[in-house]
């Protein structure tokens, strides 16, 4: 599973959660602080579980012996929800509607039916709530579930069997995010046919810009920074726009399970001994940068790393390991100008030779103890079998399990509350002081304070 | 007292083992700072992720072949090793097969360059054991003759005395082997490793469970092998014996949480049948009757996840069978979500009883049962909603009215259908956005029961509809519309219409045939004569996407075992993935129906044929030693034809009439089960052929056996038909007969014999000797417009093409002196630039093909008659392993991403975004271009390989041929 995360400062928005994973850069981090111990306030089971566009992955590479490879499409196995307080939305990919359930009862106030699956969660946008549809369509709805305006993305009207649907050749499967007074989305599948970047209008829908490429598809939940657009492609990498025009900047190498935008505009880089876990850098004016691990989750707030991993939790201090990481990268280098002094003093039989040889040792010690620091940046570290989900909210982590939403406090990683839940919890979301869980079988539990 | 007895006890064991010649022995109980103790001798070592497991009073060390390495030391001259004598003993449980296992060994294998020895195991699940002497230079893989389990404890045991080279498992002698003599000869260095198979070059890591390791300097007798077995078998859990059948199991849902399993056995027995979801130790079972035949159904499965059962009985004797641990997924279940049980949402009024009446009418006319129905104007849902109360069709219905629409949508969200079952779209009815083929049944709702035509142009419907065998089926009930009009409205189509009237109402129906110029890809490569070519006049120029959807990589084998294509005829597509085989609409992507059965696998096709052959009805798969015939629309069983005893079924071809099988001796097939991708030139494990020992003709309607051939070794990849002769490559190397396995290496295919045989009769028409020696790493045989082509290339990996004349009418009725003219041969190798245009793993396989009147093969294209080199075709470089595959105006293949050469024209256009695997993954067909999921197993993550799915595309010419026609 391959999530993208801008790292936001604390803000101070208000406690909506009004796209997936609450904002913009996906974080999954709310201000919130839920007073535990929680107890279920309702239950809402849709007729039908999530019908998801994509199944599992291949079982192994055999050749390269890897196995149990990950799922990189999983956008849509559960209902993802968004709520503002008094509603709580989301889309069906198994009945093609945009659900609207009263946030205090759980009660079904609308829905509106689009004519393609809904697959991603919708985005509330000044009073708006914006979704796409594999029909191709955007949708702007009011909160009262009335239709404002709907935009076809696609070149054409033109619809065949996708995933064993009858839907639009260019589903638009990126969600829609609006930003500073501007919608993005993404449509198209099968890129000889074209696949579309389209930012719009969000008042009428009316292009701003449009880009069409014939490299990727675009699936997933799109991303925005300050000046970019990250669009997930499906089982390959991101690959990112220049937000105000529309331009490739580029694509993401590399491989790997997880990655987070962690800083930009020109701040100072993660430490290059990341090496493979950092999967780039762009230089457009400014810089964003990545950090990867291997794992299912990770979040980024208060100078912290929560890493999420199959059975385990763990936090790092970030800020002292990237110090610790260029403080490693110094000493590294100095090292090896003595070891290449050395070489040279030794072929000159130079009587400088021990002395550079200890101050050699002396490095190589130093080393050592940076690297004892590095080890030691690891704040705690938990079991946690709970690895389909995580979010932060005020001090507490939530992550999503079998048959279970597990508490654990940020601060020393115990085990603060759980509660079961009907399926595997791929979905959480925090908002005006409840805990909304989503399954894979399409069940949405909400839990509030006792 | 009890210190100094225990002390005085291992002081006399080490005396003991030190007088039998035990130089190391390491029971693995403990493990200490990277290091496993040693009983005797010195310690080994451990890096990585070792697990060391106990349990059930039974210590072992798990190696799951990822970064974790056990070995004594990297340099064997620091230990003490035997040097005139060996034997190495080992109670090991192998996780699962592999190419290259190892359990002990100090070895260097370069081929040329072959020293020490090895305990092991190979892919095949044999145990060996390998050594180099003084007296024979190389290392012989000397196999025993157990099929391993896994996840079961064996004792293993190879010795050398100076002269024999012997192997044996759970204390029996299997193997014995005289070819060496004198010392054990050493490389100058080599580790010594344990539980993976190292030298300097290679590296396996094993997927294995170690419990002891001895090595001595001295050969055990049998009789102390046997002794040593048998004092410790009853500490560790050897596997049963295994249970055999004559028919594998075979699987198939029921529903969502049931399979069907069905079985024969040699010998009626009470059979257990146990199961358990994998990676969980709770297990289920039930008892099905005693009987030859077996059939019961695995109930409440968990959905979305791989499972694994197994058959054990018992016989009277008491003795206890056991089958592998197979498995099945129920995340490859396609089937539609279940309807959920509500009341009607509409009123039991005449409108409801007129659709339902409707309903029963179209779907009592034709068993359409699965696919999509279109259904024009809503009649409010009604008849929609009928469709899919019946049926699993998914139902699309079209309805201009917005007011209409949304009634229909929110009646039928009320009746649970909405969206999986049904989708309503509000659209112009003369305007339909939709793609063309899809729909399995046409239907309208307003003409039901308003008498409104449906569309002004009946050709916009017949585009929609499916071809070989959808149904337009329009009825009206209130006697608004005659059948003149409806004749009438349906005669610029030029489809045949039937109009029925009765009291009832009036009805219209056409069923759409095949399409005219459609090929299909009934066999491995296209047809019986191997030409690689569909003969589909259709799919030429740009090409659209039609559909996606199931399967995806999940059930598939790896991309690189050079698997079965996939195959098209009469509407349908059969794709088979690892142990589990798709029926699919080939023209929208419904999943027919799903087969499971552990032993249905084949592999490396250019030394071997596919598993299964198509006709229009049904579908031929071979699993051991059986072929049956699936019913090509439902999957189930119609036939099945044995083999006799101790033999399988290799190679077939079928037609309507006739189904041609080979046999061949049981295990021998290539199942590329670790990742194998059979692409070195020079590798024997890759390049031994598949040969067949009889040819078989049968009825394929009522199975019964016609005629039997029975000469040399017949080559599997070489057997074509064509105009009712068969012709095929065999060897009459003597040995041959003698050998346990039906893979043979191409140096011992000696002899050989190019025979034709009358398809009808059996009988030999004529044979030639032939010397096809050149092609090494496989050798392939086509027959196209009287020309027999046979193609190869050698160990350098140059081509070698041999082209005959065989269109002489006077062959066909069989002669001893056959005149065979030799055409033309080629033997180029192709300039330096050329073959590096096409070096990419597997560039020196492909198998040639045949468009019109040019032979393609390699890089290069000739005339197929005078072998001239058609120096103004440019064969377009490729990066890929896959093979091409043609239609008559377009050829199809790997790249980076699957690529459309255009025939008439000489442009390329890349399919961004999706790949096949390492063979023949698109086939053009049907119309199409069908090209089911075979990349999966890739786990890059580029652009080019961004979607893994199943798919088709269209012709964009194809896409108004309806209106062109008008």
């Amino acid at each position: 599973m391959r999530i993208l995360l801008i790292f936001t400062a604390v803000c101070t928005h208000a406690a909506d959660w009004p796209t997936y994973r609450g904002d913009d850069a996906r974080s999954g981090v709310s201000l919130e602080q839920l007073n535990l111990p929680l107890e279920q306030s309702w239950v809402h089971q849709p007729l039908h579980a999530p019908r998801p566009a994509w199944r599992g992955p291949a079982k192994a590479d055999l050749y390269n012996k890897q196995f149990n490879l990950k799922n990189r499409q999983l956008f849509d196995h559960a209902f993802h929800v968004i709520a503002d307080g008094q509603s709580v939305y989301f889309g069906s990919s198994a009945d093609d509607q945009v659900h609207c359930l009263d946030f205090n009862s759980g009660k079904k106030r609308w829905s509106y039916f689009t004519e393609g699956p809904v697959r991603f969660a919708p985005t509330l946008y000044e009073g708006r709530l914006f979704v796409g549809s594999d029909d191709g369509y955007a949708y702007c709805l009011s909160t009262d579930g009335k239709l404002i305006w709907k935009k076809m993305l696609s070149p054409r009207e033109y619809r065949i069997v996708g995933n064993n649907r009858m839907i639009s050749a260019w589903p638009l499967r990126t969600g829609i995010l609006v930003k500073d007074g501007v919608a993005y989305a993404g449509a198209g599948m099968f890129p000889k046919e074209g696949v579309h970047i389209v930012a719009f209008d969000p008042k009428n829908g009316t292009d701003r810009w449009r880009t069409i490429q014939n490299s990727w598809p675009f699936q997933g939940y799109l991303l925005l920074s300050e000046n970019r657009v990250y669009v997930p492609t499906g089982r390959s990498n991101p690959i990112v726009y220049n937000r105000n025009n529309g331009k490739l900047v580029a694509d993401l190498s590399g491989s790997s399970d997880t990655f987070t935008l962690i800083e930009w505009n020109g701040k100072p880089l993660p430490n290059p001994r990341q090496n493979s876990r950092v999967l780039g850098v762009f230089d457009e004016g400014n810089g964003d940068s990545f950090a990867t691990f291997t794992g299912n989750h990770m979040i980024v707030a208060d100078g912290k790393s929560y890493l999420h991993a199959n059975g385990e939790l763990s936090v790092l201090d970030r800020m002292r390991y990237l110090k610790l990481e260029r403080d490693y990268k110094v000493q590294a280098a100095k090292r090896e100008q003595l070891a290449k002094a050395l070489a040279q003093l030794r072929k000159q039989k130079s009587p400088e030779v021990p002395k550079v040889q200890q101050q050699l040792i002396l490095s190589g010690q130093a080393l050592g103890e940076i690297q004892k620091g590095i080890d030691n940046c690891v704040l705690w570290k938990t079991p946690c079998n709970q690895s389909y989900a995580m979010i932060l909210s005020g001090n507490m982590l939530f992550a999503g399990g079998n048959n279970e939403i597990v508490a654990y406090s940020a601060n020393d990683g115990n085990k603060a509350w759980s509660a079961p839940v009907n399926g595997r919890a791929l979905g959480i979301a925090v908002a005006h002081g409840r805990l909304l869980v989503s399954t894979d079988k399409g069940t949405i539990h909400c839990f509030k304070s006792k | 007292m009890k210190k100094l007895l225990a002390i005085l006890l291992l002081f006399s064991l080490n005396l003991s083992a030190a007088e039998e010649g035990l130089l190391h022995q390491w029971r693995f109980d403990q493990t200490k700072n990277g290091k496993v103790p040693a009983k005797i001798g010195n310690p080994a070592y451990y890096s990585g992720a070792v697990q060391l497991i106990k349990e059930n009073g039974l210590s072992r060390l798990q190696l799951k072949g990822t970064d974790r390495r056990v070995w004594v030391t990297d340099d064997f001259n620091t230990v003490k090793v035997p040097q005139k004598a060996i034997t190495v003993e080992a109670w090991v449980s192998p996780t699962h097969p592999m190419q290259w296992g190892g359990i002990a060994g100090v070895i260097q294998d370069n081929g040329d360059y072959e020293r020490g020895w090895l305990l092991g195991y190979d892919e095949n699940r044999k145990f060996s054991f390998a050594l180099a002497s003084e007296g024979h230079k190389r290392l012989t893989y000397l196999k025993g003759t157990t099929d391993f389990k896994d996840n079961f404890w064996y004792h293993v045991v190879g010795t050398y005395d100076g002269k024999s080279l012997k192997v044996f498992v759970n204390g029996q002698l299997e193997a014995t082997e005289e070819q060496h003599s004198g010392n054990i000869i050493y490389p100058p260095k080599a580790t010594f490793e344990l539980g993976s198979y190292k030298d300097e070059n290679e590296n396996h890591r094993g997927t294995i469970s170690l419990h002891e390791v001895s090595i001595y300097e001295k050969a055990l007798s049998a009789e102390a092998i046997t002794k040593r077995f048998k004092a410790r078998k009853n500490e560790l859990p050897l596997p049963p014996e295994p249970l055999t059948f004559s028919s594998y199991p075979q699987l198939r849902w029921k529903n969502r949480g049931t399979l069907q399993i069905e079985w024969e056995l040699h010998d009626p027995l009470p059979v257990e049948i146990e199961w358990k979801r994998t990676g969980e130790a709770k297990t289920r079972n039930l008892k099905a009757k005693t009987d030859k035949k077996g059939l019961a159904l695995i109930g409440q499965i968990q959905s979305e996840g791989e499972h694994l059962y197994r058959l054990t009985a018992r016989n009277q004797a008491g003795a206890t069978f056991a089958s592998e641990w197979y498995k099945f997924d129920t995340s490859f279940y396609y089937r539609l979500p279940p309807k959920p049980k509500r009341p009607n949402p509409f009123l039991d009024d005449s409108k409801m009883k007129m659709a339902a009446s409707a309903a029963k009418s179209i779907l009592s006319k034709d068993s359409i049962n699965q696919g999509y129905a279109l259904v024009i104007g809503s009649a409010e849902g009604r008849l929609a909603y009928e469709l899919a109360k019946q049926t699993e069709l998914q139902v699309v219905v079209v309805e201009p009215d917005k007011t209409k629409a949304e009634a229909a949508r929110n009646a039928l969200a009320q009746a649970g259908l909405y969206g999986n079952r049904v989708s309503v779209h509000q659209r112009d009815l003369n305007d339909l956005p939709y793609g063309p083929y899809f729909a399995n049944l046409i239907t309208s709702g307003s003409m039901l029961g308003e008498g409104s035509l449906p569309v002004e142009d009946a050709s916009q419907l017949m585009q929609l509809l499916r071809p070989a065998g959808g149904i337009l089926m329009l009825g009206h009930m209130s006697g608004k519309l005659n059948g003149q009009l409806i004749k009438s409205w349906l005669k610029k189509t030029g489809v045949q219409c039937t109009v029925s009237q009765n009291d009832e109402g009036i009805w219209a129906y056409v069923k759409r045939p095949k399409l005219e110029g459609a090929g299909d890809w009934t066999h491995q490569y296209g047809s019986a004569d191997n030409t690689t070519n569909s003969r589909d006049d259709l799919v030429r120029g740009e090409m659209e996407i039609l559909w996606w959807g199931e399967p995806g990589p999940r059930p598939m084998p790896d991309r690189g075992g050079r698997n079965p294509a996939p195959l098209a005829a009469n509407g349908r597509m059969f794709v088979q993935g690892d142990r589990v085989l798709f029926g699919l609409d080939a023209y929208n992507g419904t999943v027919l129906w799903t087969f499971f059965s552990p032993e249905m696998r084949r592999s490396n096709m250019p030394r071997d044929g596919s598993n299964m052959v198509a006709t229009d009805d049904t579908l031929f798969i071979s699993i051991g030693s059986e072929c049956i015939a699936l019913d090509a629309q439902t999957g189930k069983r119609r036939l099945s034809i044995k083999t006799p005893k101790d033999r399988e079924v290799g190679w077939a071809s079928a037609t309507n009439k006739q189904l041609l099988t080979t046999t061949v001796k049981p295990g021998s097939e290539y199942r590329a089960d670790v990742g194998e991708w059979y692409d070195a030139a020079k590798k024997a494990s890759d390049i031994a052929r598949m040969v067949s020992d009889s040819l078989v003709s049968h009825d394929s309607v009522t199975g019964k056996q016609q005629w039997s051939y029975q000469g040399g070794a017949v080559m599997n990849s070489t057997i074509t038909i064509a105009e009712e002769i068969i012709y095929f490559v065999e060897s009459r190397n003597a040995k041959l007969s003698q050998s346990s396995s039906s893979r043979v290496a191409p140096a011992e295919l000696t002899s050989q014999y190019l025979v034709a045989l009358n398809s009808v009769s059996g009988e030999k028409l004529w044979e030639k000797p032939v010397n096809f020696s050149k092609c090494e790493n496989m050798l392939y045989l086509i027959h196209s417009q009287g020309t027999l082509i046979v193609s190869g290339s050698d160990q350098n990996k140059h081509y070698h093409i041999y082209a005959y004349d065989v269109s002489s009418p006077a062959l066909r009725f069989g002669t001893e002196n056959p005149e065979i003219q030799e055409l033309w041969r080629e033997s180029a190798t192709g300039s330096d630039k050329d073959r590096k245009r096409f070096k990419h793993h597997g560039g020196h396989l492909q198998h040639p093909l045949v468009v019109g009147q040019t032979l393609y093969s390699d890089w290069r294209a000739f005339d197929l008659r005078s072998g001239d080199r058609k120096k103004d075709i440019t064969v377009p470089p490729r990066r890929g392993c896959g093979n091409m595959a043609a239609s008559n105006h377009s050829m199809f293949y790997r790249n980076h991403s699957q690529t459309v050469w255009n025939l008439d024209t000489g442009t390329t256009t890349i399919l961004q975004g999706s790949r096949t695997g390492c063979w023949l993954g698109m086939i053009p067909a049907q119309g199409l271009m069908l090209a089911p999921e075979s990349s999966g197993g890739c786990s890059c993550d580029k652009g080019d390989i961004s979607i893994q799915t199943s798919a088709a595309w269209i012709p964009k010419a194809s896409l108004f041929r309806f209106k062109k026609d008008q």
